[in-house]
């Protein structure tokens, strides 16, 4: 049986992808994705930041395999895999629990879907829950719960499915500020404990320089790949470091680029 | 279907403790809407309200000088109910209870099934939704003489017609339910390559529950008025019967009495559905505050 401190990771490389929509309104095809490349390390923490409507979203749907792109490749350890759905745990802005299921239930429901016996199932829940400190919520219903807890819960039925590529779509961006702090500093020391490899999407800089390795900078219109940045702030990471120079340096560097990226963006003709 | 073979609130043997601590979540949480205050102020209205119009309608008679057959006094009413009970409207109110509870449970289950099937396929639903909706269209008074010619004076037509005008809210509530689960929901379920099976049974048709409930209250209280218009149409047996006659009688305190019992029956059937609401779907009642 695999635990959670067991080292399961993988690499993941994102090769030329470029992705059109049909759309009437855009002389028949709008480009939301232009040659994006990058590449994210077995363990690494990768954030991509971009403004909203740059496509983030849409290169965490090609990645994980629910769409294909219209052009270039995802590679898993270098390899082009025929279904790379089973390589990634892909976790949603919207914490999806189920209502009728307490969070035990909803925990075991990414095993039990993908074929582990109930009981088995529900048991690795109970561990994976305790091991991470919501023990005592797990006979509680989503709907008794707090959203931090229930982005909790979420997280933890990915973490569950044994996948070694995280995918975080804005996990915290329904949650206040203070509580998505007290989130990030949570799944950091998560992470650190499971060494699972994620890639996780924000437009909310602070959050990027905060959890990441290195931050991929996304600009709109089509999206694609402005510049990437090695974060070397020292981990473990507390939220003391929010406001040291060399956290406010890097913020402001990646703010400016993006500032000035959505004022051209702006002041260019609007395609409609 | 199979949510009732795995929540252990429905299955009254074998709780384990942890089905027992369920029990009492939701125990708390239905605990926590009542209170006697707060039913005093929730039913205050509503009471002034009906008892208002019950002296009313006793007075009416009096107050503007009309013989007792316009509008018979409520007393009046209310003691041939209970007067005639015995070997007029009970033998009268079993046969339309029966038209009507078969009548629904029929319906019900179509009303889910082809819900279930008009989701599922876009082919089916293109072919079959126009036929669905346009039965609703067609009168239920012109249509009901025409089935006691095909089918008699016995209690089938009587169903038919409850299983007309029933199954339409059931339908269109779990075709809403079905559909009503997150678009990442969908994409999570992908992920997890999960069968269109599991996607029903795990997903879409427990978060329809809540929904097809409200389509079956619904149809419960409208399934009376069904087996009602279909004996109306030709029937020996029944509570409309019973009212016709008396109505040429000029007996209108028993077609009063009449509809009392049928209005009672709408109330238990609505009633009845509610508890097994509660039964099948607690955690629809839970709410943040309860924990």
């Amino acid at each position: 049986m695999t635990t959670q401190t067991d080292v399961l990771t993988a690499e993941l490389t994102v090769k030329g992808v470029s992705h059109r929509f049909p759309s009437s309104a855009h002389g028949g095809e709008l480009t939301v994705l232009r040659d994006v490349d990058f590449h994210v390390a077995s363990g690494e923490f990768v954030v991509i930041v971009g403004p909203s409507g740059c496509g983030k979203s849409t290169i965490l749907s090609i990645v994980s395999g629910l769409l294909e792109p219209s052009s270039g490749q995802v590679l898993i350890d270098g390899e082009e895999v025929p279904d790379r759905r089973a390589f990634f745990g892909y976790m949603f802005q919207n914490d999806l629990l189920l209502p009728w299921e307490n969070i035990q239930g909803n925990v075991a429901l990414g095993l039990e879907i993908l074929g582990t016996p109930k009981k088995e199932a529900r048991s690795q829940a109970s561990e994976i829950l305790e091991e991470f400190g919501l023990g005592k919520f797990a006979d509680k219903y989503p709907s008794q719960l707090s959203g931090g807890m229930r982005q909790r819960a979420a997280f933890m039925r990915t973490l569950l499915c044994h996948r070694p590529i995280l995918l975080l779509d804005e996990p915290f961006g329904a949650l206040d500020a203070l509580n998505r702090s007290v989130m990030q500093e949570w799944l950091l020391s998560v992470w650190e404990r499971t060494k699972r490899t994620i890639l996780l999407i924000t437009h909310d800089i602070e959050e990027a320089v905060f959890l990441a390795d290195r931050v991929i900078l996304m600009t709109s219109r089509p999206g694609r790949i402005n510049r990437q940045l090695k974060v070397p702030l020292e981990r473990p990471r507390t939220h003391s470091i929010l406001t040291s120079q060399e956290f406010t340096d890097i913020k402001r560097e990646i703010f400016e680029e993006l500032f000035t990226e959505a004022a051209r963006v702006d002041d260019g003709p609007v395609p409609s | 279907m199979k949510m009732a073979v795995e929540d252990p609130a429905m299955s009254p043997s074998g709780e384990s403790s942890a089905s027992l601590k369920k029990r009492s979540i939701f125990r708390k949480a239905a605990a926590n809407s009542g209170g006697p205050r707060r039913m005093v102020r929730d039913y205050f209205p509503a009471v002034v309200l009906v008892v208002g119009i019950m002296i009313f309608w006793e007075n009416f008679n009096a107050l503007f000088n009309q013989p007792d057959y316009i509008l018979p006094p409520l007393s009046k009413v209310i003691s041939t109910a209970v007067d005639q009970a015995g070997d007029k409207f009970l033998p009268a109110s079993w046969v339309t209870f029966q038209e009507v509870l078969i009548g629904f449970v029929i319906a019900a289950l179509l009303g889910i099934v082809l819900g279930a099937i008009l989701t599922e396929s876009r082919t089916i639903r293109r072919a079959l939704f126009p036929i669905v909706i346009s039965s609703q269209t067609v009168p239920i008074l012109a249509i009901a003489p025409v089935l006691v010619i095909w089918f008699g004076f016995g209690m089938f037509p009587k169903i038919v017609i409850v299983v007309l005008i029933t199954f339409f809210p059931v339908t269109i509530m779990t075709v809403t339910g079905l559909e009503s689960i997150h678009r990442d929901m969908v994409n999570l379920l992908r992920s997890l390559s999960a069968t269109r099976w599991q996607m029903f049974f795990r997903v879409r048709f427990p978060a329809a529950l809540p929904f097809i409930f409200a389509g079956l209250k619904t149809s419960a209280v409208i399934s009376v008025i069904g087996a009602f218009v279909g004996e109306y149409a030709g029937a020996t047996e029944g509570l409309a019967p019973v009212m016709i006659i008396a109505n040429s009688s000029f007996q209108t305190e028993v077609v009063f009495a009449a509809i009392l019992y049928l209005s009672a029956m709408g109330v238990f059937m609505y009633g009845a559905l509610l508890l097994i609401e509660r039964r099948v779907i607690p955690w629809h009642y839970l709410t943040q505050d309860s924990g």
